[in-house]
């Protein structure tokens, strides 16, 4: 399954998280911290190393069962994601431990490691 | 990227960097080789790591005793009867068909260091460049008088997977309502510091489905407090109310001993019977840890933070149960973490891989209940020498039934990750 589906100026977010929120208001809220990330000088290499971990439990066959798929999703998705997890706007505590010993840079190099798979 | 790496790895070992001036591939002509013993939770992950991140360019041994691997995780679950035992018991075939590695089943008695060999029981050797360590653990059966290899048929510890954990199901299956299980908890540091607690619940639920309400079992802990103690007291009242009781040391005053047959555990103040003992004894590394003389007073082996690598011996990385990794807990989850690390130093050694600034990670899920999971977890980094963690985050006592199930339903996802991570 792929939960790939609510595009919206650069924005996707998963149905758990967006309900009740319309289009428009996601729009309004794209974070200019992506395109800040993706301009950053990012590395592949480091994002495979990075992304190692995740693989723990988000592995690349998912059945999907309690862990989304993260493998091939589009990097500004991914980089919308962790910032959101980094900013307690989703609740997972896990995610959110995970994303916030993340700085912009590890998050731009397992963005753009995680989007090529 | 090589010089960085040859830099970094000069630093680490304290050597003179014209003797690592070519690559071993180069000096040896021959591929690089890595053996690895223990194909569990550390050892099969560096294993698949080595062989995949190197393409075939490293030659890759993996040397395990049994020919299938159950793992411990999940096997609480089975005890309380919502998994099965196949589905927690996994084979090593797709190591050796997909990526190449050389699946020796044995058991590693010797490693020459000198030498850089590991012999077998059977007296055949194979030589190494680099040699990951992953035993687990060995349980120290006379830490609690009276338990031993033999009494452990009679009062299983089920703290390895395999037929110990078979054996605990058979007997608590043939266990009738108003029968009592006694537990004698183990003291730190042992593996899973949940371990022990989720195997309670997962004991209270199957009596509760056999509509065995009047069975008890009591815990005989030898310390003072546990892992999630407040989640996991909530829950047994919450579930099992009147069914588990928790015995901690200024109360019973310390384990005197155990007698497998009478049933009973005696300690300072009391005597405590049950018709099934499950005896969970101290714990320290695997054997062939202690052979090669890489362990310290704590039974344990010290490793370099930053790349897993022995403090003892620069060409044997030490992971799982058997390192000592400061604030990880020795769980599959860290031993999967540690391995990814150790695997990239490994490569940075012997194939001029790129190393980056370790990190490590762990979560451990619980089931109190089905549908009632919890878990904590951490964020790891080597900071000053030691594996410390970065950020921490543990299941609240006020959560709703939605968010267990959620947690739940996780762990499953987790599962099915990790064992694919660990045999691909
Ligand atoms: C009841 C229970 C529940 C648990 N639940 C969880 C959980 O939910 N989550 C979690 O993350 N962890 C859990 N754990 C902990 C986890 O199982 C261990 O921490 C983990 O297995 C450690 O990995 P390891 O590689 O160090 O050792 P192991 O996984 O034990 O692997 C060691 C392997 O080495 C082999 N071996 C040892 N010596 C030799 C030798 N000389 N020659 C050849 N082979 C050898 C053994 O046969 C074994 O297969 C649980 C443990 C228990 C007991
Ligand atoms: C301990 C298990 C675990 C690990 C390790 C883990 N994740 Fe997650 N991840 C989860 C769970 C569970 C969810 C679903 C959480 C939710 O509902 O918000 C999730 C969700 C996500 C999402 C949101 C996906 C979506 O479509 O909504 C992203 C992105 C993500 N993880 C990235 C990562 C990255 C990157 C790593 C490695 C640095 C990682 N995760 C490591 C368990 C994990």
């Amino acid at each position: 399954m792929n939960r790939f589906f609510a595009l919206v100026g650069g924005a996707l977010l998963c149905a758990s998280c967006i309900a009740g929120e319309t289009a428009n208001k996601l729009a309004e809220k794209t974070d200019p911290r992506i395109d800040t990330i993706m301009a950053l000088q990012l590395d592949a290499a480091y994002g495979e190393y990075l992304a190692s971990e995740c693989a723990t439990c988000h592995n690349e066959t998912s059945t999907d069962q309690g862990i989304p798929t993260i493998h091939g999703q589009d990097q500004k998705y991914l980089i919308n994601a962790l910032l959101e997890y980094q900013d307690n706007k989703r609740t997972n505590e896990t995610m959110i431990s995970i994303a916030n010993a993340l700085n912009e840079e590890e998050i731009g190099s397992l963005a753009l490691y995680l989007s090529g798979q | 990227m090589s010089t960085l790496t040859r830099r970094q790895f000069t630093k680490v070992l304290g050597l003179g960097a014209a003797a690592l001036s070519v690559p071993i591939h180069v000096i040896g002509q021959a591929k690089p080789k890595v053996v690895v013993v223990g194909g569990g939770a550390g050892g099969a992950t560096a294993a698949r790591y080595v062989a995949m991140n190197s393409k075939g360019a490293v030659d890759v041994t993996l040397i395990e005793n049994s020919k299938t691997y159950t793992t411990c995780f999940f096997s609480n679950l089975y005890l309380g009867g919502v998994r099965d035992f196949d589905s927690i018991t996994h084979s090593y075939d797709t190591l050796a068909s997909e990526y190449g590695i050389n699946v020796v089943h044995g058991y590693a008695a010797e490693v020459d260091r000198s030498a850089k060999t590991v012999t077998l029981n059977d007296g055949s050797s194979i030589n190494y460049d680099r040699l990951v360590l992953s035993p687990g653990i060995d349980l120290i059966f006379d830490s609690v008088p009276g338990y031993s290899e033999e009494a452990a048929t009679i009062a299983p510890h089920a703290w390895q997977a395999g037929p110990q954990t078979q054996l605990l199901k058979e007997k608590l299956d043939a266990l009738s309502n108003g029968d009592s299980v006694v537990m004698v908890a183990p003291p730190n540091p042992y593996r899973c510091p949940p371990g022990p607690y989720e195997r309670v619940s997962m004991m209270a639920h199957l009596f509760k489905e056999k509509g065995m309400t009047d069975s008890t079992i009591t815990i005989i802990d030898p310390k003072p407090k546990f892992s999630k103690q407040g989640l996991f007291t909530a829950g047994w009242e919450k579930h099992y109310p009147g069914m588990v009781e928790w015995i901690s040391p200024d109360i019973h005053g310390g384990i005197v001993g155990v007698d497998v047959n009478a049933g009973t555990v005696e300690t300072d103040f009391d005597t405590f019977e049950g018709t099934l003992l499950n005896v969970i004894p101290a714990q320290r590394a695997g054997a062939i840890a202690h052979q090669a003389e890489l362990v310290d007073n704590s039974g344990f082996c010290q490793i370099n933070s930053d790349s897993m690598r022995s403090m003892v011996d620069e060409n044997i990385f030490v992971i799982g149960d058997a390192s000592i990794a400061g604030a990880m807990p020795k769980s599959g989850f860290s031993a999967n973490s540690q391995a990814k690390v150790a695997a990239m130093h490994i490569l940075g050694d012997v194939n001029d891989g790129k190393t980056f600034p370790a990190k490590y990670s762990n979560t451990c899920w619980s089931m109190i209940g089905t549908d009632d999971g919890v878990k904590v977890g951490a964020q790891y980094a080597s900071v000053d020498g030691k594996i410390a963690s970065t950020s921490t985050f543990v299941s609240q006592g006020d959560e709703d039934d939605a968010m267990r199930k959620a947690t739940f339903e996780e762990s499953l996802g987790w599962y099915d990750g990790m064992t694919k991570d660990m045999f691909g």
